[in-house]
């Protein structure tokens, strides 16, 4: 493999895992602030108010937790195929 | 920071233009992340990057002559821009040939701040100058969209370091280059900002996607600016004076064939308009030369926009 080539695939390695972490948090953002708007109405109601606060803590929870895994996993994905670049350039010849 | 170059990218193949998009759109992340993705400034030849030796221009260019030929390209594209269709021949190669100029095209990473590139392509010149192992005469640059703004910007840099390539500049041909801004750059810049501001998430997550685009497109917007010692800190290169020992030839294209026809008056050569003449002279409409009929891209590689380079230079 040349030492360009190489040098390339894991800049578009690190991109995509850049890519996936800055997408997931901005989508992360705007999922939270969509789900905000029916908390912040029925959270008028009085009676209301501290199971609506429960239900939405525990929503958040598990939407923090499902976005954590995308970011773990691109993470983990992206150290996988720089190790097989690694591994692969090891095993050839790496030209100039 | 920019990383060096030393490896080739392949300039016939779609990786290549597909590394020097993403360099336009993204360049100034991939530069600051030292991403391998990043381009670093160097002189073109064949795919690779030239050694900027005595013994590496000689090894590159047996011929050498006094005359030197310099081509920028613009925002997006790398030096495969100026090769004529079905022909391997670029405005510097023909000039090579009728006119007996020594040719150099240029990479760089077109998402960098305007300012940034000049500074680079006025150290690869200063290096170019040094290193040169004839007597240099003259020098044309030649700049194709961004690439004209980074010309003036190293003019500008290499004029206030007292740079001795700066003298031997001669002639300057700015071809659909933006000098006073881009209206496609401004109408992103609009979007955006309106984007992020409305108060709704899906709006803002779009705007902030948007946002993302590189230090380099964002100068389309205005032209880009240099340092200044004034109290912004920042000149606007549409404002600086233009290298008086050069003469200035502004290459404009219009999408239609009679360029007083609306949409050639509103849109052009598709993203830069026709210069209107500036009542400070910076531009007289004598250094305009207008197109018809030839679009943004078209104008980095015809033969009736050579033709005029070609009787300006010989």
């Amino acid at each position: 493999m040349q030492r360009s080539t190489r040098r390339e695939l894991e800049g578009l390695n690190q991109l995509v895992v850049d890519a996936v972490h800055a997408v997931t948090a901005e989508t992360e953002r705007a999922h939270v602030a969509i789900a905000r708007y029916p908390y912040a109405v029925l959270e008028r109601v009085t009676p209301l108010r501290a199971p609506v606060r429960a239900v939405e803590f525990a929503q958040r929870t598990i939407t923090r937790a499902v976005y954590r895994t995308i970011h773990v996993t691109a993470d983990v994905a992206g150290a996988v195929f720089a190790m097989t670049i690694a591994r692969y350039t090891r095993a050839g010849r790496d030209e100039p | 920071m920019t990383r060096s170059g030393d490896g080739a990218q392949s300039v016939h193949s779609w990786p290549g233009r597909g590394i020097s998009i993403l360099n336009g759109i993204v360049g100034d992340y991939l530069d600051r992340r030292v991403n391998g993705l990043a381009i670093a400034m160097a002189f073109m030849q064949d795919g690779r990057p030239l050694a900027v030796t005595a013994h590496g221009l000689r090894v590159a260019q047996p011929a050498l002559s006094g005359k030197l030929v310099i081509l920028v390209h613009g925002w997006c594209c790398n030096e495969t821009v100026w090769r004529f269709p079905r022909e391997a021949a670029t405005y510097a190669t023909k000039l090579q040939a009728d006119a007996g100029y020594t040719p150099f095209s240029v990479r760089y990473n077109t998402g960098l701040p305007v300012a940034q590139s000049g500074q680079d392509l006025a150290r690869l010149l200063r290096a170019l100058a040094e290193a040169y192992p004839a007597p240099i005469d003259e020098v044309v640059l030649i700049g194709h969209s961004m690439g004209g703004l980074v010309i003036r910007a190293a003019c500008h840099i290499g004029e206030e370091s007292g740079d001795r390539w700066v003298d031997l500049v001669k002639r300057i041909f700015y071809i659909a280059t933006p000098l006073d801004g881009a209206d496609l750059a401004r109408l992103a810049h609009g979007a955006t900002l309106a984007l992020s501001t409305l108060p709704n998430p899906i709006a803002r997550l779009v705007g902030n996607v948007l946002d993302v685009r590189s230090r380099g497109v964002k100068d389309l917007r205005t032209g880009g600016s240099v340092a200044s010692d004034d109290e912004s800190g920042s000149a606007s290169l549409a404002d600086l004076p233009w290298l008086a020992s050069a003469s200035h030839t502004l290459l404009v294209g219009t999408l239609m064939d009679n360029p007083r026809n609306l949409v050639s008056k509103t849109l052009g050569d598709g993203l830069v308009r026709v210069p209107a003449a500036r009542e400070d002279g910076a531009a007289s409409p004598a250094d305009i030369r207008v197109f018809p009929g030839l679009n943004h891209l078209q104008l980095a590689h015809d033969a009736a926009v050579y033709d005029v380079i070609r009787r300006l230079c010989t």
